[in-house]
């Protein structure tokens, strides 16, 4: 790892060859690099800064239900109303 | 108007707040999220802490499970009520007194856990945590 001259630090990342396919098609389709993919979409998992640390949570899943918090007995117990 | 955006009051947080927060899927994340991004004194019961970790157990996966776990951890303004024998009958007894609804013994708790906080707002969208007379957030107190 080492810095350049632009304030950005260089790293290697080892992708799987099917998350480096899936990212190359998805930057394409952007009409961005695959390096600049990977920066949005780290930018997207980090805290905005000056959030307390349990905001990276925020959000954590998408079950695809509106009604999820309204309808935890029915995953925990099985039902109750 | 009491809000629980300020700093004194403590608010107590159900599994509905928690999952609300956790799963952008839901309706009301986004006052949850809100909520969460500045939050007062918190209190919750253990056994909120164990159905919240059930949720993501049956619905996702063990990860996701420890994924809630450390959310947990890191919630610094929650204060964690513990479950004993002591809670427990306080807890029986409330079931008891309201067998006509019903109560999870997580509810139950919670509520036996708002009267003796004297909490008078409670993050929740489970309209069972508003039967001792706490008014939910949700109803936009």
């Amino acid at each position: 790892m080492y810095k350049n001259g632009d304030n950005m630090i260089r790293t290697q990342v080892s992708l799987d060859k099917q998350d480096y396919a899936m990212a190359r098609k998805e930057a394409k389709a952007l009409g961005i690099s695959v390096a600049e993919y990977v920066r949005r979409a780290i930018r997207g998992v980090l805290p905005a800064s000056g959030q307390p640390a349990w905001m990276r949570y925020a959000g954590l899943v998408e079950s695809g239900n509106p009604q999820s918090s309204r309808t935890i007995d029915e995953i925990v117990y099985g039902s109750k109303d | 108007m009491k809000s629980c955006m300020a700093p004194k009051t403590e608010c107590y947080v159900d599994t509905s707040a928690l999952i609300a927060f956790l799963d952008r899927s839901d309706s009301y994340h986004p006052l949850f999220r809100k909520l969460f991004s500045s939050p007062p004194r918190l209190v919750t019961s253990a056994l909120v802490v164990a159905e919240g970790h059930g949720w993501f157990l049956r619905r996702y996966d063990g990860n996701r499970a420890i994924q809630f776990l450390n959310f947990i951890g890191d919630l610094s303004p929650l204060f964690i009520q513990g479950f004993d024998g002591q809670e427990l009958g306080k807890t029986s007894r409330l079931v008891k007194r309201l067998a006509n609804q019903p109560l999870t013994l997580a509810d139950a708790h919670g509520l036996v856990i708002i009267n003796e906080h004297r909490i008078s707002i409670c993050w929740s969208t489970d309209r069972h945590l508003g039967l001792t007379g706490a008014k939910l957030v949700i109803q936009g107190v």
